[in-house]
């Protein structure tokens, strides 16, 4: 319960505070993606592999996130997830840096998001 | 000192507005693959990740040997952040224990002899980003570490008071940080009991003189000298001493290697199994840190020196070629803060003509241990210990 009350806190604090974290392609899947990834971490981890980001990359990495993490998300998202991957973020986006996304125009001036929920830790 | 949730929201606003102004001042200073950005209580650092948060230490802050706090690297697996309040703040042992206890910072300061250690916290993965084929992970540059003097008490002095028991195999950590889905396995790590009861091996409460950063760990976190910094847990709360092998995600899949690769002095004989084994030791390694702004060096202008570290067998010489590797030259070595330090060095210019060159720094252990030409690939990108190579230009 109480990591459900931080978290909330963890995303207002995210959507109110700072606007700084980069925004996921625009392309067909986004919504999905969006839903499936984006509670746990920033579309960086993304952006960061777009040089390498092969299908097999993207295959594995979203396996990893499913099998080991645990994200919630179906053999159908998945593969929703994956072509939105390969389509936004593959090896053949060399634009990556002047791609148009809603973010791109402040991601240089962006600011450190609210990282730090505060209060209690979760009881040992 | 204690921070609260409005210290923390102060922090971030106070960043905020500091970032604003760097953004104004600083674009110039933004590299290609990274985008520098301010932290509640940190200098601008290179980002690769917002959340959770992932931020390398500039080379520039390498020149000094010890590390200052607001340039060290941040580092997390997973995005709730805990903000704790050190007199809050309660410590747990237990498992394989005769006298499981509950003890508090006051308690850890007033109970047990207070020491001190100089040692390198590296995460496994620094330079993954540099190796080639591309792995997969935070693509680090080389700012994933940071020296520190650690303040704290010795954890076998903590398990000697709680009476561990002689079953005991490995002592696992857990902390206050949590991912936002409960199902995400909760990172915890373990140690070899060997490794835990070494007295070096401490729960530190200090950093260089401070208490620790909050994006470093405050109040307290575990320090493992010589091992890489994914032992290192931030946020300690909870140590239980364990009679079987800890089998969580990041202990069984994740943080291994294949085993044959890598001359391991430091191993987890426990954690072993089949063809991999856990990262344990800091591969031997070296780092140019007088590059100019633009990343190269002025012969002759331009000061050549750097540190030198490895998992606490010693450095034993820093040498320095300017014909990729034909011949080489030794380095003079400077202050010695103890064998998991930094280790400055530094050389003078040799006499060469006018053009562009490349220097190649690399480091050796007192066990022989050498840096490599070209790193190892391995699945996920660990130990990346090849020579540094940095661009010389020589101006008549």
């Amino acid at each position: 319960m109480s990591r459900i009350f931080w978290t909330i806190t963890l995303l207002l604090v995210l959507s109110g505070v700072a606007r700084a974290e980069p925004e996921a392609a625009l392309g067909e899947g986004r919504e999905l993606f969006i839903a499936r990834c984006s509670s746990c971490h920033s579309v960086d981890y993304i952006e960061m592999h777009a040089r390498f980001g092969t299908r097999a990359l993207w295959e594995s990495q979203v396996t990893k996130m499913r099998n080991a993490y645990k994200a919630p998300m179906s053999d159908e998202d998945a593969k929703v997830i994956v072509d939105y991957l390969v389509r936004q973020y593959g090896p053949a986006r060399t634009d990556l840096g002047q791609r148009t996304t809603p973010s791109n125009s402040i991601s240089k001036t962006s600011v450190a998001p609210g990282l730090i929920t505060g209060g209690a830790p979760r009881s040992p | 000192m204690e921070f609260n949730r409005r210290q923390t929201l102060l922090g971030l606003i106070s960043a905020t507005i500091g970032a604003a102004i760097g953004s104004i001042a600083g674009s110039a200073i933004a590299v290609a693959r990274e985008v520098v950005a301010g932290l509640p209580g940190k200098v601008a650092l290179h980002r690769l990740t917002h959340r959770p948060p992932n931020y390398e230490t500039p080379i520039r802050y390498f020149r000094d040997t010890l590390t200052p706090n607001n340039a060290f690297f941040v580092r997390y697996h997973h995005a709730v952040i805990p903000s704790v309040s050190a007199p809050d703040f309660r410590l747990d042992i237990g498992g394989s224990v005769e006298r499981p206890l509950i003890l508090s910072l006051e308690d850890l300061r007033r109970d047990f002899p207070v020491v001190e250690v100089v040692a390198v916290c590296q995460c496994s993965g620094n330079r993954r980003g540099l190796f080639d084929p591309p792995v997969a992970g935070l693509q680090w540059g080389y700012g994933a570490m940071g020296n520190a003097r650690w303040r704290g008490v010795r954890l076998a002095d903590v398990l000697a008071r709680a009476g561990l028991k002689s079953s005991a195999l490995e002592i696992a950590f857990d902390a206050a940080d949590a991912a936002p889905l409960e199902a995400t396995p909760d990172f915890i790590k373990s140690l070899p009991i060997s490794k835990a009861l070494h007295p070096d091996t401490l729960l530190a409460f200090e950093m260089n003189g401070e208490p620790l950063p909050e994006l470093n760990g405050f109040p307290l976190r575990l320090v493992v000298p010589g091992w890489t910094a994914t032992y290192w847990i931030k946020h300690l709360n909870k140590i239980i001493a364990l009679d079987s092998p800890e089998k969580n995600f990041w202990m069984s899949t994740a943080y291994r290697m294949p085993r044959s690769m890598f001359p391991l002095v430091s191993r987890f004989p426990s954690q072993e199994s089949g063809e991999r084994t856990p990262v344990t030791e800091i591969a031997v390694n070296s780092l140019i840190t007088s590059m100019e702004s633009d990343g190269s060096l002025i012969a002759g202008r331009s000061e050549l020196r750097g540190i030198a570290w490895d998992s606490g067998l010693g450095i034993d010489r820093v040498e320095v070629s300017f014909d990729s590797g034909a011949t080489w030259r030794r380095c003079e070595l400077g202050e010695d803060l103890g064998p998991y330090s930094f280790r400055p060095w530094r050389a003078n210019w040799p006499a060469l003509a006018s053009g562009q060159y490349e220097v190649w720094a690399r480091a050796a252990n007192r066990a022989g241990q050498v840096q490599v030409e070209k790193s190892i690939p391995n699945p996920s990108g660990y130990q990346h210990n090849a020579f540094h190579r940095v661009p010389v230009r020589v101006v008549a």
